[in-house]
Formats: C-alpha cells, sequence, structure tokens
C-alpha cells in the first residue's frame, strides 16, 4: 500500500504543516477577529436585552405588588368601617330599645296599679249596693227593716265565701 | 480491475527533490490546498458582509464556528476556548480533507497514516505539555485514578500509562482506516460493476450508491470524532480525572 511508502513522507509531513499553518492563519486572522467579534456582538445584544427584559418584568412585578397591598389595605379599612358602623347601630338600637321598653313596663305597671285601685273602688261599692240591695228586699220582702251593718256583714261573708 | 489502493498513490505534481528530502507538491498536497481553499472561501463568503442578524452564508459559517466552540464548551468549559482557533483549524482540516476526498478523482490526504499520525502525535505532545504546564509534576496523578486503593497501583499505573500512551495511535489509526477502508470498498465494488455487466452490474451498482452515502456520513463522523477525541484529551489535560 502506498501508506506505508516512506518516499513520500517528508513532502506528505512537510505540506501538511504549510497547510494546516495557512489553514491556522485564516482562522486567527480572518473567522476570529469577523465571526467571533459578530457573534459576541449579538450574544451582547441578546443579553442586553434579556436583562432589560427582566428588568422591566420585576418593575411590573413590584407595580402589581403595590396596588395589591393598596387594594388589600382598602378592603381592610372598608371593613372596620362596616363593622364599626353596624356595631355603632345595634348599639343605638339596644339603647332605644331598652329606654322603650322601661317606659312601656313603667306605663304598664301604672295602668295595672290604676286598674287594681279601680277595682278596688268598684268592689267597694259594688258592696254598698249589695248591702243596700239587701236592706231594700228583706224590707219589701218581709216587711223587717235590717240593720244596714249587718246587711254589710252578711254581705261581706257571703263575697268572703265567694272568693 | 483497477488496483482498488492505487488511489492512494502519492503523485507529484509540482517535483520539488532537494537531494536529502522530496518536498514535491503533489496530489496530497493539491487537496490539502484544496481543504484549505475550501475553508477560506466558505468563511470570507461568511463574513464579507456581516451582521447581527446572519444571513444564509454567514449562518453556513456561525454554524460551523458554534458547533466547534459548542463542543470545545461542553467537553473541555471555558477554559478550553483558549485553544478555539486550533481546534477549529483542527476540524475545519479533518472534515473538508475527508469530504472533499468524496470527490471522484480528488486525493483523500486524510486516508495517510503518516498524516493523520503527525496531527494526532503534535496533539498528543501539546496535551501533554499543556497537562504538566498546569498542573507540574502533579500531572502524573492522571496515571493513578482518585480513590483507588494503593495495593492496586502496580497493575493500575502501567495500565494507565499504556492508555495515556496510546491515545496517539488510536486516534490516527481511526482515521485512517476509516478513510482507507472506506475509499478501497467503493473502488473494489465499482470495479464489480464493470465486471459483470450491464444485469448483474446492478447489484453492485446499488451497493456503491448506498455506501457512497455512507462514506460522506463517516467522513463527517470521523472529523467530528476526531476533534472531541482532542477535546476530551484537553480536557483530561486540564481538569484531570
Amino acid at each position: 500500500m502506498p501508506q506505508f511508502d516512506p518516499s513520500s513522507f517528508a513532502s506528505q509531513l512537510f505540506w501538511l504543516v504549510v497547510f494546516f499553518a495557512l489553514l491556522y492563519q485564516v482562522v486567527i486572522k480572518m473567522v476570529m477577529p469577523s465571526l467571533g467579534g459578530v457573534m459576541e456582538n449579538r450574544q451582547r445584544t441578546i443579553d442586553e436585552d434579556l436583562a432589560k427584559a427582566s428588568d422591566l418584568k420585576a418593575r411590573t412585578d413590584a407595580a402589581i405588588e403595590s396596588y395589591e397591598a393598596a387594594l388589600a389595605e382598602a378592603r381592610g379599612k372598608a371593613q372596620a368601617l362596616l363593622r364599626e358602623t353596624s356595631d355603632e347601630i345595634a348599639r343605638e338600637t339596644d339603647a332605644r330599645m331598652r329606654e322603650v321598653s322601661e317606659g312601656l313596663s313603667q306605663r304598664v305597671d301604672e295602668a295595672e296599679a290604676r286598674i287594681a285601685a279601680d277595682c278596688a273602688q268598684e268592689l267597694e261599692r259594688v258592696r254598698d249596693v249589695a248591702a243596700d240591695v239587701t236592706v231594700a228586699l228583706t224590707a219589701k220582702l218581709l216587711g223587717e227593716s235590717v240593720d244596714a251593718s249587718a246587711a254589710r256583714a252578711s254581705v261581706d261573708a257571703v263575697m268572703q265565701e265567694a272568693r | 480491475m483497477a488496483d482498488p489502493v492505487k488511489q492512494f498513490q502519492i503523485e507529484p505534481i509540482v517535483p520539488l527533490d532537494l537531494g536529502i528530502v522530496d518536498l514535491s507538491f503533489t496530489n496530497s498536497s493539491l487537496a490539502m490546498a484544496f481543504a484549505v481553499g475550501l475553508s477560506a472561501a466558505l468563511f470570507y463568503a461568511g463574513t464579507r458582509r456581516l451582521s447581527l442578524v446572519p444571513g444564509r452564508m454567514q449562518s453556513l459559517a456561525e454554524m460551523m464556528y458554534e458547533f466547534v466552540a459548542n463542543m470545545i464548551r461542553d467537553n473541555v468549559g471555558k477554559e478550553g476556548m483558549r485553544y478555539f482557533p486550533f481546534i477549529l483549524t483542527l476540524f475545519l482540516f479533518v472534515f473538508f480533507g475527508n469530504l472533499l476526498g468524496m470527490v471522484p478523482g480528488n486525493f483523500t490526504f486524510t486516508s495517510h497514516i503518516v498524516v493523520t499520525g503527525a496531527l494526532a502525535l503534535f496533539i498528543f505532545v501539546a496535551v501533554t505539555i499543556i497537562g504538566f504546564i498546569r498542573h507540574g509534576i502533579g500531572y502524573l496523578r492522571m496515571f493513578f485514578p482518585h480513590g483507588a486503593p494503593i495495593a492496586t497501583a502496580p497493575i493500575l499505573i502501567p495500565i494507565e500509562i499504556i492508555s495515556y500512551l496510546s491515545r496517539p495511535f488510536s486516534l490516527s489509526v481511526r482515521l485512517f482506516a476509516n478513510m482507507t477502508v472506506g475509499h478501497i470498498m467503493l473502488k473494489v465494488l465499482a470495479g464489480f460493476v464493470v465486471s459483470l455487466g450491464l444485469l448483474g452490474g446492478i447489484v453492485p451498482l446499488a451497493a456503491v450508491v448506498g455506501i457512497t452515502v455512507l462514506e460522506f456520513f463517516i467522513a463527517a463522523l470521523q472529523a467530528y470524532v476526531f476533534v472531541i477525541l482532542t477535546c476530551i484529551y484537553l480536557n483530561d489535560a486540564i481538569h484531570m480525572h
């Protein structure tokens, strides 16, 4: 095989070195500055854009957060106000209720006392009437006059019994 | 039938015999010139009008650039980027050498052991020097893996030394053998097409078509393997293992 013929080795090695070095020069002088530069530039642009995007995102997040906080605070305030107002209303209602019911019971007591007094008075009059009727009836039926005080005593006894 | 190894014959184009050594410009040298020229043309076309958003040729050039850059970043890390120009040169040289070898009539310089051997030996020596510069005498710890029991040293150290020293051989023989065998196979099968005649020749012709596709694949793959192994050796030298 020609691969193992040493007579061509020197020439192959020599031209290998020449062309490899030439390609290396091409890479160093042409590829690296231009392509390396533009790709570095692009990477930088992308990185900057990404950084800007993340910065904007952070600011958006902060804005949303402060909005949420303000909303929560407002909601809390409204709730507190609502609770306060309803407490006040309840308190007022209670006071009025107590006041009104106190007045009412007082008037009921008064009325009851008056009714009781009237009742006693009427009862007394009924007794008088009953005694008078007893005296009158006895005189009419039996023709006997009865002592008024005796009639009263017997009426009392009957009423005591009836009670 | 033509001799299947005749395609590897070195033919002088411009004789340059200096008496002691023969430095003739040969078909091998011409193929190298083509590979270098094609690489340079590709990058010239790709970098003529540079823009932030690349055009067609710039994309192609950037793809090659990024391919090699990523290979170094993934296998060696950030420190490996110092050697990027060399690795890119190596990749372009071997890749276009292999691919242009697929052009009928063009010589495949990577099918010669002296070329692949010189490249591999250069890589081996360079990597070893980088290793010793970075780690000093501590680079010798390469030959004894971390955490292995000390009693295994008499066995492990010779094995590690042999495997280290065999790197340039495996690296060069892999590329040389792949290229040589593929081209011989193509020649032999192509010879059958002629000798089997119009009807019988169809089968080897189909095989030649298939193997040609395979050979293009191997040409690219072997360039990749050659360069990635270089990266792995470089990584060993920089980080040790």
